[in-house]
């Protein structure tokens, strides 16, 4: 008897708490970790992928993959533990000058953020002898050139031109669905990504965008860069969808706003590690 | 046996339901884990921006003393698709607020939601913060990018 009135009293208490949750959860639906969506997917079946065609608005699918990192050599290790990334040590105690100060986001850094769709989609325009990505959060370009010319040797050197936050690319078709650019001469101030890992100014970065039907593109990322790491790393892995709108809301980090953030909120909101005042 | 086990079973369940959403809900080190509730509060400011909005308002304390603060939403791109507008809140406006305060002690935080004079409810991203809580493992298989902003 008192068995079977336990179990009653714990069945109860599961039912109410169950239906706790389903009241919780009854609020919009988000996906891929409780992200909304602001650029929305098509939603009827995709065709089949048009030949040597990414020409659109595309956002990412909320996360990202990577193949797992190389050892890196003893200059990026040091470089690396410089950084403190806003994920492990906390905004009030970063030195991401992006997330502290709107300081350029860079290539590949953008990559990421436009991966996550909520930061931003992108834009591929084929113009002549060129292919412009056009990045939705703080509407920047990149520039891919088409005719074969040779990428920079080296950067911010004698005789050399200088670095640039996104870099000096060419890019060329590789079959009829996949892109391929690569890219060097990069501004070897803003991180490669959010967790503070290195790039050298002569990094080479491979993309590879894969169309694999009419409204999906497939991303691979390779960094070669022997500087900083002993072996050449896949570290981005991407889907990206096309967007239903085809048109971005305005996005920027403006200094101001983040001056702003930092100082009211950030700064006396701590890291959380500090004593309640 | 058994029956001791299946409410064992059950309570530890339940217990995982009931929790869940409260801690899914909140992913800040910063933050306390205890949500607060102003009623009769004004906004002072409301900032529509990117990585965050910001809300300013003030509220009286239990001893009826006037308290300025200030706390942060996700990004004005996530939010615009749970119901709010650059104009969702203007200078003046009086609305009931819950916040995850900040541990500090300081009059900063992150909203939970806040319900608005004609009753409307606007609520934060679902997951509040940073998520920044796990230690760093340079050879995890990192998911790198995974946004709880």
């Amino acid at each position: 008897m008192q068995n079977r009135v336990a179990e009653t009293i714990a069945v109860l208490f599961a039912v109410v708490a169950l239906s706790s949750t389903i009241v919780a959860q009854s609020q919009p639906q988000q996906p891929d970790g409780g992200i909304p969506r602001p650029n929305a997917p098509m939603t009827d079946r995709p065709g089949p992928a048009p030949k040597r065609d990414l020409t659109g608005a595309w956002a990412g699918p909320g996360n990202v993959t990577r193949d797992p990192m190389p050892p890196m050599t003893p200059a990026g290790e040091a470089l690396f533990k410089l950084n403190k990334p806003e994920r492990v040590v906390g905004l009030a105690a970063s030195n991401d000058t992006f997330s502290t100060s709107c300081d350029p986001l860079g290539f590949p850094r953008d990559l990421f953020n436009h991966a996550i769709e909520s930061r931003g989609g992108m834009w591929f325009e084929p113009v002549p002898n060129r292919m412009i990505i056009l990045m939705q959060y703080q509407r920047v370009w990149r520039e891919v050139w088409m005719d074969g010319r040779e990428l920079p040797k080296d950067v911010d050197a004698k005789g050399y031109p200088d670095s640039r936050f996104y870099g000096y690319s060419g890019g060329h078709w590789d079959g009829d669905y996949t892109f391929v650019i690569d890219t060097t001469g990069l501004d070897e101030r803003p991180w490669l990504d959010e967790d503070g890992h290195p790039k050298s100014k002569n990094a080479h970065i491979e993309e590879r965008y894969t169309r694999l039907d009419q409204y999906t593109i497939q991303l691979t990322a390779t960094l070669d860069d022997p500087k900083f790491y002993t072996k050449r790393w896949v570290f981005l892995k991407a889907n990206y969808y096309w967007t239903k709108t085809q048109d971005f809301q305005e996005v920027f980090c403006v200094p101001s706003e983040a001056t702003q953030y930092r100082e009211t909120l950030i700064l006396p909101a701590g890291t959380g590690n500090e004593a309640a005042k | 046996m058994k029956s001791k086990l299946l409410v064992q079973l059950i309570v530890g369940v339940a217990s995982l339901a009931v929790c869940g959403p409260a801690l899914a809900h909140h992913g800040s080190a910063a933050y306390s884990d205890k949500a607060v509730e102003f009623k009769q509060a004004t906004v002072t400011k409301f900032m529509w921006a990117s990585p965050h909005c910001l809300i300013n308002f003030d509220a009286k304390d239990d001893k009826g003393e006037v308290q300025h603060w200030v706390i942060e939403t996700g990004p004005s791109t996530n939010v615009y698709l749970l119901g709010w507008t650059k104009t969702s809140l203007a200078p003046g406006d009086v609305i009931t607020v819950y916040l995850w305060p900040a541990k500090s002690g300081a009059h900063a935080g992150r909203l939970n939601k806040l319900v608005l004079a004609d009753g409307t409810e606007l609520h934060d991203t679902a997951l509040g913060g940073n998520g920044a809580k796990a230690p760093y493992n340079p050879n995890a298989d990192t998911n790198g990018s995974k946004d709880t902003r």
